[in-house]
């Protein structure tokens, strides 16, 4: 049997922020009829992160997550749309 | 600290809720001298202050002085309320042209000769004056601003991460599929349960954070987007609050897309209620860039 590496954990779900929707399961390419999901419904209502060697790190939940609570770390470190505008960035930094 | 509160075009809203904080209002005002606010010292001209709160829209030339001048006397200017921060409710000017507007508020035969001179296009204030920091709300909630300034009173403006309303929100999901979309005066919604799985138009998902979801967990009201943008609706260019309230509507209800869309009459009002005016919003406006949108129907 192939050994594989053991990769590190690429996706964490804040359980204070999570409303438990599951938006993320329903929107994840890699759940639906795959032996090993990434994601799967907890029994205790929230999503629970099954098998993250399966993700493809689109970054489709992190997106679709409507209580920012996903976050997946693209190992390549590159930012989703590109670096953000400096007025945007500068907005946010000021904002309460 | 001296503080000053300068209030622009505006309903005088942020106003009462600084009054509303009671008695942290007077340990402010006997430890803090408070030479210039409107409604609890009478005094004409601003001062010179370490720190001035802004309320309101840049309407026309007085406002925009006014502004002005608050900068030039101030160490630090704080936008205080959605409207200072993203044009808020005042900003929806922006679906009609200054002369069609005055026109239509006023009627055909109106003059306005003596008035101070109109702005062309509505914009938030730090479009015309630099601010040090945001304080959005409409009206911002009491405890929030009553935070925010024992940070600032102590010397360091604060901010914070932001989060979305769906952060702080006690709902818990139904199952899926729902009726819908419909509104609030149609429907009746069933109590600490996810409005927006329900089919009600809610901005939850795209709102900031901070006012602990009082109207969606304790009134059963939508969510309608007074603090304005979150940060993630801020900071990513591609991120449409239309698009995205739409396909969450859509995996909500189980209908088309289309019939998602067709069922919301009056998108710039629905999505943009709050925050029409922010310049980093204006290219996923339902008009585009354009300078002015017009109301469906009304376009001559």
């Amino acid at each position: 049997m192939e050994y594989v590496e053991k990769v590190e954990p690429l996706i964490r779900i804040d359980r204070d922020r999570c409303v438990g929707c599951f938006e993320c399961v329903d929107i994840c390419p890699q759940v639906d009829g795959l032996e090993f999901p990434v994601f799967v419904r907890g029994d205790d209502g929230y999503p629970r992160v099954a098998c993250e060697e399966s993700c493809i790190r689109c970054l489709s939940c992190e997106v679709a997550c409507r209580a920012d609570a996903i976050a997946v770390e693209a190992g390549d470190g590159t930012e989703r749309y590109g670096p953000a505008d400096a007025r945007a960035q500068l907005k946010c930094a000021a904002m309460f | 600290m001296r503080l000053a509160m300068v209030s622009l075009g505006s309903c005088l809203g942020c106003q009462m809720v600084f009054l509303s904080m009671e008695d942290y209002l007077f340990s402010l005002i006997s430890e803090n001298s408070v030479p210039f606010a409107p409604f609890v010292v009478d005094r004409k001209g601003i001062p010179e202050v370490d720190m001035v709160l802004v309320e309101g829209v840049i309407r026309n030339g007085d406002d925009y002085r006014k502004a002005k001048q608050a900068r030039e006397r101030s160490e630090f200017l704080v936008a205080l309320g959605t409207c200072a921060c993203y044009g808020g409710v005042p900003g929806l000017a922006d679906m009609f042209s200054e002369e069609r507007m005055m026109r239509r508020r006023f009627g055909a035969d109106a003059s306005f000769e003596g008035e101070p001179q109109g702005v062309r296009r509505l914009l938030p204030v730090d479009s015309y004056v630099r601010v040090d920091a945001y304080l959005p709300g409409c009206p911002p909630p009491v405890e929030l601003m009553r935070s925010f300034l024992e940070f600032s009173l102590s010397g360091t403006l604060p901010s914070r991460e932001g989060s979305s309303v769906c952060s702080e929100c006690a709902v818990s999901g139904v199952s899926l599929p729902q009726a819908g979309p419909h509104r609030t005066t149609d429907a009746e919604a069933a109590e600490k349960k996810c409005l927006l799985e329900q089919g009600f138009l809610c901005m939850g998902p795209l709102t900031r954070d901070g006012c602990g979801a009082v109207c969606v967990s304790e009134s059963g009201i939508p969510c309608d987007g007074c603090r304005g943008p979150s940060d993630a609706v801020l900071k990513h260019p591609a991120l449409d609050p239309r698009a995205e309230t739409l396909r969450r509507l859509t995996r909500a209800t189980g209908k088309k897309p289309h019939e998602v869309q067709d069922a919301i009459k009056d998108p710039a009002h629905s999505f943009f209620r709050y925050c029409l005016a922010e310049a980093l919003l204006r290219r996923r406006r339902p008009g585009g860039s354009a300078p002015f949108l017009y109301r469906l129907g009304e376009r001559e």
